[in-house]
Order: C-alpha cells, then structure tokens, then sequence
C-alpha cells in the first residue's frame, strides 16, 4: 500500500514559482547565447563606446546617490 | 468625355490610397502624438513662459529629428516581425538584451508615475481628490484593453491624439500676433544668448521629443498590428504625419504661454493652468483637459510598450488581439505596472519631483543605448536585406544620434548637478 503524497506547503509552491521563472531566464539566455548581429569593427567599437559611456554615466549617478545621502539638505 | 473618365480614375485611385493609409496609419501617429505626454506639455509650456515664441524655430527643427529616429522602427518592426526588445536580444545577446529590458521597465514605470503626477494635478484644479483620478484613469486604461483588439485600441488612442490638438484652439483664444510669431519664432536664434539655462531648456526639449519607450512602443505596434514589408511606405507617411502633428502641439502650446504668461516662472503645466484660469475660465479649462489628456495618452503608450517588451523577451502571448486568458502574464504585468504607479502618487509624502528627475536621468542612459543599437540593427544586412540604412539615412541618423547622446548626457549631468551649467 501507498503512502499518499503529502500536500505542497505555500513554502514549496513559492520555491516551485521562483525555480520556474529563474529556468525560464536560463533558456532565454540559451536561446540568444550568439547574437546574430555580426561582430564587425564599427560593431565592437560601438559597443565597447557604449560600455565605457553606460559605465561613466552609472558612476556619476552612483557618486551623486551616495553625496545625497550624506547630504540631503 | 475622356477628362471626365481620366478624372474619375484619379478621384478613384486618390480615394482607394486614402482608405488604405487610413487602414495602416495609427502606430505612427500614436506614439508622436502620445510623445507631447504631461512630461512634454511640462516643458513647452515653460518654454513659452520663460522665452516667448523665441524657441519656436527649434522646435520645428525637432520634427523631421523625430521622425527620422522612428521610421526606423517601422521598417525593422516589418521586416523582423519582431518587437524592439527581442530585436536586441537577438542582435546582441542576453547582456544587452537584459540590460535594455530592465532599463526600459524601470524607466517606463518611473515615467507612468510622471503622468498620473500630471493628470491628477490637472483634475485637481476641478476640484477632482487624487485618488479619484487614479481611479478613473486605471479603470478606462483596463476597459480600453479588455475590449480585446489592437484595432480597438488603436482608434480609441486616435481619438485621445486628436483631442491633444486641444491646444491649436487655445493659441487662437490668446490672439497672438501673427508677425511676432514669424519674426521672433521662425528665426533661428538664441534668445538671450547660450546661457546654462537655455542649455537646460534646449536639451529638455529634445528629451521630450525623443524618448526610448517611443522606439519600443512603435516597433511593437507595428508588429502587433501586422505590417508587411510592402506597408512599409504607408507606416514611412504615417510616422510622417505624426512628427506633423506633434510639433503642431508643442508650437500651439508655446504660444499659448509665450503670448500670455511670458516673462513668468512657470514649473508645470498644471501651475500654468491655473494661473491662466484666473485670467480666462475658457483658456485656464482647455489647458488642463490637453495635460490630462496629454498623460493620459503618454499613460497608455508607455504601459503597452513595457507590457509588449515583457512578452516579447519571455515569449508570451503578448497581441492585444489576445483574451485575458490567452496571455494571462502580459495583462497582469500591465495591471501591475499602472496600478503601482497610480499607488505611487498616492503615497503622502511621495518624493515625486525626485522621481521625475530620476526618470529623466534613466531615459537618457536607455536613449543612447536605443538609438545605438537601432543604428546598428537597420545596418544589418542578414537582418534588413534591401530595407538596411541607405548612406543618405545613415549620414542624416549618426549625425542625429551622435547629437542626440551629447545632449542628452549634458541634460543628464545637469539635472544631477544643476549649479555646473550656471
């Protein structure tokens, strides 16, 4: 005989919803593992610009969170 | 007998393009439309408050700007049949495609926020309570897509753009004079000479005029309403109409607060409304219907494109041609985005005019990412076939965006650090 399964608890399920939705982001991130665009120079360039500059404007958002804080007034 | 066959041909070939461009126009002209949000009509009307009818010319300017940054979106959206968002993560890989899709929901929501600020600060000048408004707007932003068709929506949101030209009316209600507006507007010129403020105005304007929820919404429209590659002419016209119609608005409304509240420090829209109610019920009543009506078009584009980009990266049913049921995941998102974003403002104490700047700030990090990578989607030859950037169109556009970034990091830097321009 059998032993019924037991029901899952609310703590199961959430784990359940959350192992789910982080296995759906691997597979999206399989799927685009190569990106069609070729990598030509004016490509890489342009990315390694955008990298640099996306870097530079995160830093100053970064420095001016961090003086508001210190500083609110 | 043979004009009269040859004119009734030509009547008939005029009325048969007619009816088709009115069949596929509608993503275009939306989205410019929906373009002079209650962040825009913010920003013209100060406009014309702080320098008259004197930036009116840069305005104009602004137009084919506009609309050579979108048509892009209309031949990428029906050559890929595909949306923005999972056009990057295409093209680049999950790095950028992550990064543009985190970046356009956080900026989407923090712009939503900016437009419920505008429509509940235009209702309350009628004496509306906020949490009315929020109400109101969130129940007949739902109806409008439970109806269940694009085709719906998208004559509903046309109608809401055609009220936007509320303001042409009101600039005929101040009576401006003609020769002021051509001989102080349609010059081009610093008026005051290139001051940090004016540099401020200037980029505000641009920012205003091009923002990243704009390329996302089009290229997702365009897909959800299935343009093929032989529309692509028709959506070329439509987005061509639409750049009309925007800058038609932001003019009109400049002149409306150039000709009677110039000189002024106006901070918003709202404020601008209530003034000129003091000075005509009509005038004061018209302004604050066209920045409702301007936040709530804004309102209904930005949660669409955020909920589009949000099936399209996860692969969800994500048409507003789907019921409830069939795409469960791209309407909860939807409900999600604007019934926090309407909780927000209903927050006591709510920093909202840091989340304004804050918005700013993180449009203009997604703008030049945006503009970059359509630059270099349109440039693809395995992506775009015959439809790639000509050497003309690449020529006018790098000359755009390369602009566009530079402006736009100054605006940035001195929303952050207003005293460095000063």
């Amino acid at each position: 005989m059998e032993a019924a399964t037991p029901p899952p608890s609310s703590g199961n399920r959430l784990r359940e919803f959350f192992l789910h939705r982080f296995s759906r982001i691997r597979e999206i991130n399989e799927k685009y593992r190569t990106p069609r665009i070729k990598t030509t120079r004016t490509v890489s360039i342009a990315l390694y610009i955008l990298r640099f500059y996306l870097l530079l404007l995160t830093g100053i958002l970064f420095y001016k969170f961090i003086s508001t804080l210190l500083n609110p007034s | 007998m043979h004009a009269l066959s040859r004119l009734f041909y030509k009547y008939r070939r005029i009325a048969k393009m007619l009816r088709l461009f009115l069949m596929i126009s509608g993503p275009g002209i939306i989205v410019m439309v929906a373009d002079n949000d209650a962040g825009g009509i913010t920003t013209y009307t100060a406009t014309g408050a702080k320098y008259g009818y004197g930036l009116i010319w840069f305005l104009v300017l602004l137009g084919p700007v506009a609309y050579y940054i979108q048509e892009m979106t209309v031949r990428l959206g029906a050559v890929t049949k595909r949306g923005h968002a999972e056009a990057i993560f295409d093209g680049f890989g999950p790095f950028w495609g992550w990064f543009s899709f985190l970046d356009l929901v956080v900026t989407d929501w923090l712009t939503l926020i900016t437009e419920f600020i505008g429509m509940t600060a235009a209702l309350q000048i009628f004496g509306f309570p906020p949490w009315v408004t929020v109400l109101i707007v969130c129940t007949v932003m739902g109806i409008m897509i439970i109806r269940g068709r694009y085709w719906t929506w998208e004559k509903l949101a046309i109608f809401f753009c055609a009220l936007n030209l509320i303001y042409v009316p009101a600039a005929f209600l101040v009576h401006p004079s003609i020769n002021d507006i051509l001989k102080e507007g349609l010059i081009p010129h610093f008026p005051g000479g290139m001051t940090g403020e004016l540099l401020f105005f200037l980029m505000a304007n641009i920012g205003t005029t091009i923002a990243p929820w704009m390329i996302f919404f089009q290229q997702s429209s365009v897909v959800d309403k299935g343009l093929q590659e032989k529309d692509i002419p028709w959506g070329k016209l439509d987005t061509a109409v639409g750049s009309v119609f925007t800058i038609l608005v932001a003019v009109f409304c400049v002149v409306v607060t150039g000709t009677l509240l110039r000189g002024m420090q106006v901070d918003s829209a709202a404020q601008a409304a209530t003034i000129l109610m003091d000075q005509s019920r009509y005038l004061g009543t018209l302004l604050a219907i066209g920045l409702f009506n301007a936040g709530f078009l804004g309102a209904i584009c930005i949660s669409l494109a955020s909920s589009w980009a949000f099936g399209e990266v996860f692969g969800w049913a994500h048409s507003l041609n789907n019921k409830i049921r069939e795409a469960p995941w791209f309407y909860a998102f939807y409900f999600a985005l604007i019934l926090t974003a309407g909780g927000v403002v209903l927050i006591p104490g709510a920093p909202l005019i840091q989340i304004t700047l804050f918005a700013q700030v993180i449009a203009t990090t997604l703008l030049s990412a945006t503009l970059i990578f359509l630059l270099l989607l349109l440039n693809d030859e395995s992506i775009m076939g015959k439809y790639r950037n000509t050497l003309w169109q690449n020529i006018v556009n790098v000359t755009i965006v390369g602009g566009i970034i530079v402006l736009s990091t100054l605006y940035s830097i001195n929303v952050l650090f207003p005293s460095l321009f000063s």
